[in-house]
């Protein structure tokens, strides 16, 4: 697959991560994802049509959790790592309606 | 000696009859850990008060008659991605600097619970993305031996720790070799359990279904003992394991004869560096003249295992460090809308190899490339699994090969390639991959320049088996490590 | 000429289970506390933490995929969602998506004119709710509150069988009857325990493609649905007769101005990235706990109701309105089990013990006179040992103090005065000292002048006496003094 590792291309998955990428970070962070990306091509080289993902041993349901109360964290506690918070809330910037 | 050089064994022992005072011994491993620290940058942070008063605990308990435990007044450090409650956790990122944690992780309740002294927190590749301990937002990590070279990665604050003294034991975390390769570069032991035997609860995630902590220690019947505080079922974990734990250190003394194992042959090939490749084949020597049988055995698809390594790791820590946002704790940049926020503090947050995991992890999962990359790399993993099992079939008790196809590295050699710091892990992926238990414990001669490890990989739950070659490996060249300058 | 286009709704149905504890943690599943009181370690994402699934929303999913159905595979799976959004702690859902907890379903609605619609159910499986997102007061900043982070959900989904927003208001009202009844939700759209978000598309009626589909959100009641529904048909009817095209998306309902809009979020065009969940290993569904699950499963309200119509020979309003809530149904059947008249049974339970639950704010399981009560009531009304009015007292005065019905009798003295000659005596008397009644009689107004006796009558005997016994010597007693009195006023 030659995937054109572009700007756009560094653009579109910097928003999908949710991360700002600065102008003089992007030049870098090109050249690095290129050279990765061609690292990662062998995998391609490698026939492995119809095998399974492994999957993590199955549980029975008694793998599983009871249904029991346990104590919350108190508000305060909660509260205490935030950079914004108060009356039991986490404050951010106004989010663009439509949620 | 200087009881910076005990054992754990011998600290237990000693404080359990009350020949040992855990008071002293703390005291003199935070002498330590003041004068070598500022050198080295083992530590991020050590809470002295703290470790005192933990001791005088375990003073307490002696008097009273308490239970033993297994780590009795031994002086243990946490290395920084595992949360201690109400002290600092930063996971070696400027995103979590001065975040303390509500809540301890398993192992850290584990090590309390055992008569363990907990000293301090040790500095790692940011998030345990990386192999030289360059990648800390507080600045490197020395090599104890060298201060111009790493001590390897991520666990290399935990690693330089326990070779200088700092600690008598450690834990590490290993997604992709983070315990092993360190160990090896430092002249330890360090190992990684089979994946589910020790819970993740509390440690900082980086790939979910690969990380595993585990012991860093002087000596393999060190590592043993700690396995014995740190092993067992917690229902905080979903993939932790509810098999019993054994005594570690049960077999340790028993001899390899009659034993089979399997040279690693893909590893044996090029890119080795010549002094690791004699001691890896020095300690096969030494295993073959105490009686173990060592036959040449192939795991077809080591080629791929990196790049399968990689492309999965990097997808599930995109996915574990969606969650740092700014919004409810770490770092946050100002901003004036919550989409800006979300970027700009983790733009500003993560440092320039998390970026580039994070960016490539969204990647390889993205809406038209999932298949080729990330569920291709899947298949790839079963494929790996399989060499394994097809391996241990055949009779084979456990495999050995070389940790890491060089020594330590200068700082700033490889910090700038992030393809050829990618190949260091090229030995020790497979047995995450696999989730399989692997150690590395020192082998060559002993004092011969930097050192090197070999490592020894065994089938799931074997961490009795693996240990016990390690310990015949260790006996060959004279026994566990001292501390430099002791004998 | 304007084309006929049909409708084509399916829905997406969200309810919150009614488990203890949340999805992934023992945090308290819980509606109204004081924000940021319920959260803990897992459900606020913070470093380190894992999810540990919840046993109970594995059952009361389970009960759900067999009340509708659905195939169940030998084993599930959970994934992870991805996008970032501040209410989404670790901006990533957990969810299902390869291997949902059941497939391929089916329900029957029951509709008012149009009989029974058979309804297919694509999926159904378990997810973890987001916390709350509220507009600061001070404008420009967003508040999130974390206490509904990690509530577990099921998820329904149907195909897109519905032809009218009627029909998906009654599949929504049918859907929340049996959740009810099974005891998974409380399955309230006012309180959002029961989420519904409908899909609409227009096609040329007798076409068999789809139109392009837009989704609805925001719907806090069953009429809203309807509403919301029709006002997008219209919409996208008005689009497509102008020659333009419907755009996939979703739409927000404003029940204010009756009208949707778009979503301005720019979260619009997901990638969600999903992947398996690495931190929960899936969950193996073995036949032995399906079927201990099955045999516990309540009888389904549609069935039930065809039931009570065959055995107790109810017409279908009436045995519909019985089986509305299982408390009623449950207590109806009891009850006639202790007093075989169905009819009767019914009749005291929506007029007198429904006037008593409305007075009381009381609901149907709350009630304290249980069925046996009830049962004994009737038959003393059956015997003649109540009237009609002392039933409703002392079923009045039994439920306030919880006391059985034959005590609260004896200590009010509710019997009902049947002996006749007193009766007669008492009947004597008023019609005597009323000739005006007597008068209303002769002159053909006797209805009148019974209606004012009776009262009077009841009166005087605090309300005890047997109505039909008093009322027929009255009768007897004014066509008599009627017929004698012509000519002669009112001579005793």
């Amino acid at each position: 697959m030659d995937i054109p590792v572009d700007d756009a291309l560094v653009e579109r998955i910097a928003s999908l991560a949710g991360i700002e990428v600065s102008s003089a970070e992007k030049d870098r962070l090109l050249e690095d994802i290129r050279t990765i990306l061609a690292y990662f091509d062998r995998l391609r080289r490698l026939e492995v049509d119809g095998e399974e993902p492994p999957a993590l041993e199955e549980v029975p349901g008694d793998g599983l959790r009871e249904d029991d109360i346990r104590p919350s964290l108190p508000a305060a506690d909660l509260a205490s790592q935030a950079p914004d918070a108060s009356g039991g809330f986490f404050r951010v910037p106004d989010i663009l309606e439509g949620g | 000696m200087d009881p910076i050089g005990w054992t754990a064994e011998r600290i237990r022992e000693g404080t359990a009859t009350g020949d040992i005072d855990p008071v002293e011994v703390v005291e003199r491993t935070l002498e330590r850990i003041r004068s070598r620290n500022p050198r080295i940058n083992a530590f991020l942070y050590t809470d002295e008060a703290g470790a005192l008063r933990a001791a005088e605990r375990v003073q307490e308990r002696v008097r009273r008659g308490g239970p033993p435990g297994w780590l009795l007044g031994v002086p243990v450090a946490v290395k920084d991605n595992q949360c201690t409650a109400g002290t600092p956790t930063t996971a070696g990122s400027a995103m979590l600097d001065g975040y303390r944690p509500p809540y301890a992780a398993h192992v850290v309740e584990r090590i309390q619970e055992e008569g363990g002294i907990i000293v301090g927190k040790t500095n790692l590749d940011e998030f345990g993305m990386g192999s030289s301990c360059e990648h800390s937002a507080f600045g490197p990590v020395r090599h104890p031996q060298d201060p111009e070279r790493t001590p390897g990665g991520s666990s290399g604050g935990s690693a330089a720790a326990v070779a200088d003294g700092m600690a008598c034991l450690a834990t590490g975390s290993d997604t992709g070799g983070s315990i092993r390769l360190p160990a090896s570069l430092c002249g330890i032991v360090g190992l990684k359990p089979t994946y589910g035997r020790v819970s993740r609860h509390g440690l900082v995630a980086y790939a979910s279904s690969m990380d595993q902590i585990g012991p860093l220690a002087r000596g393999v019947r060190d590592a043993a003992l700690m396995m014995n505080a740190l092993a067992g079922r917690d229902p905080r974990d979903a993939t932790s394991s509810s098999r019993p734990v054994p005594d570690y250190r049960a077999d340790l003394e028993r001899g390899v004869r009659g034993l089979r194992l399997g040279l690693m042959e893909e590893s044996m090939g090029e890119g080795l560096d010549a002094e690791v490749e004699r001691a890896v084949r020095g300690a096969a020597e030494a295993l073959r003249d105490q009686g173990a049988e060592v036959v040449p055995c192939s795991l077809p698809h080591t080629a791929y295992a990196a790049t399968a390594y990689y492309v999965t790791a990097m997808a599930e820590a995109s996915s574990n460090l969606a969650r740092y946002d700014g919004v409810r704790y770490g770092f946050r940049a100002p901003a004036s809308s919550a989409a800006a926020l979300v970027a700009g503090s983790r733009g500003r947050g993560f440092g320039l190899e998390v970026k580039r995991r994070v960016l490539l992890g969204a990647f390889v999962l993205s809406a038209g490339y999932a298949d080729a990359y990330y569920r291709k790399a899947a298949r790839i993993r079963t494929l790996v699994r399989r060499d394994f099992e097809r391996a241990f079939a055949t009779g084979l008790d456990a495999l050995i090969g070389p940790t890491c196809p060089h020594r330590a590295i200068r700082l700033g050699e490889r910090v700038d390639d992030p393809v050829r710091m990618y190949l260091e892990d090229v030995h020790t992926v497979s047995a995450n991959l696999a989730g399989l238990p692997a150690v590395s414990v020192p082998a060559g001669k002993a004092g011969d320049g930097l050192p090197a490890g070999v490592q020894i990989l065994g089938g799931p739950f074997e961490e009795g088996t693996i240990l016990r070659i390690g310990r015949a490996v260790e006996k060959a060249r004279g026994g566990a490590r001292l501390l430099d300058g002791e004998t | 000429m304007s084309t006929t286009y049909e409708m084509v709704i399916g829905v997406e149905v969200h309810a919150r289970l009614a488990t203890r504890s949340k999805m992934f943690c023992g945090c308290a599943n819980r509606f109204g506390a004081a924000p940021g009181t319920l959260a803990c370690p897992v459900c606020a994402g913070l470093p380190g933490s894992l999810p540990v699934p919840n046993r109970r929303a594995f059952e009361l999913g389970l009960r759900v995929c067999l009340a509708l159905s659905c195939r169940i595979g030998r084993s599930t799976r959970f994934d992870r969602k991805h996008y970032f959004y501040p209410d989404l702690p670790k901006n990533y859902q957990i969810t299902q998506y390869d291997e949902p907890l059941g497939v391929d379903g089916r329900m029957e609605v029951d509709l008012p004119k149009e009989g029974i619609l058979p309804v297919r159910i694509r999926r159904v499986h378990l997810e973890e709710d987001a916390g709350k997102n509220l507009h600061g007061r001070e404008g420009g900043s967003s508040l999130v509150d974390l206490n509904r982070a990690g509530a577990p959900l099921v998820e329904i989904v149907t195909e897109p069988d519905f032809r009218s927003p009627s029909q998906a208001k009654a599949f929504l009202q049918a859907l929340q009857r049996l959740l009810r009844t099974l005891e998974v939700s409380n399955a309230n759209m006012e309180e959002g325990s029961l989420r519904g978000e409908p899909n609409l598309s227009l096609r040329p009626a007798g076409a068999d493609a789809l139109g392009v589909k837009t989704e609805i959100k925001n719907l806090n009641s069953f009429g809203a649905v309807e509403r919301a529904l029709r006002r997008e048909a219209e919409r996208q009817r008005g689009i497509l007769e102008a020659g333009g095209r419907v755009r996939p998306e979703t739409l927000l309902w404003d029940e204010g101005r009756g009208e949707t809009r778009p979503m301005r979020s720019k979260e619009e065009a997901h990638d969600y990235r999903y992947f398996p969940e690495p931190d929960i290993p899936p969950v193996r569904l073995d036949a032995g706990w399906v079927e201990e699950i099955r045999g516990g499963l309540a009888e389904l309200p549609l069935a039930r109701r065809r039931r009570f119509e065959r055995a107790y020979g109810l017409d279908a309003a009436e045995a519909g309105i019985l089986t509305e809530e299982r408390a009623l149904a449950d207590a109806f059947e009891a009850c006639v089990r202790a007093y075989p008249r169905p009819a009767d049974v019914s009749r005291f339970y929506q007029k007198e013990v429904r006037r008593l639950l409305n007075e009381k704010g009381w609901r149907m399981q709350d009630f304290p006179v249980p069925p046996e009560q009830i049962a004994r009531l009737l038959r003393l009304v059956e015997e003649g040992g109540l009237n009609p009015a002392q039933a409703r007292a002392c079923l009045a005065e039994a439920a306030s103090t919880g006391r059985p019905v034959d005590a609260v009798r004896k200590e009010k003295g509710l019997e009902q005065l049947r002996d006749a000659s007193r009766l007669s005596r008492v009947v004597a008397g008023v019609v005597a000292e009323h000739p005006r009644a007597v008068e209303h009689v002769r002159r053909g107004k006797e209805a009148k002048a019974v209606g004012h006796l009776m009262g009077v009558i009841m009166r005087e005997t605090g309300g005890r006496a047997d109505p039909k016994a008093a009322r027929s010597l009255l009768v007897r007693a004014l066509r008599e003094a009627a017929g004698e009195g012509r000519g002669n006023a009112g001579v005793p």
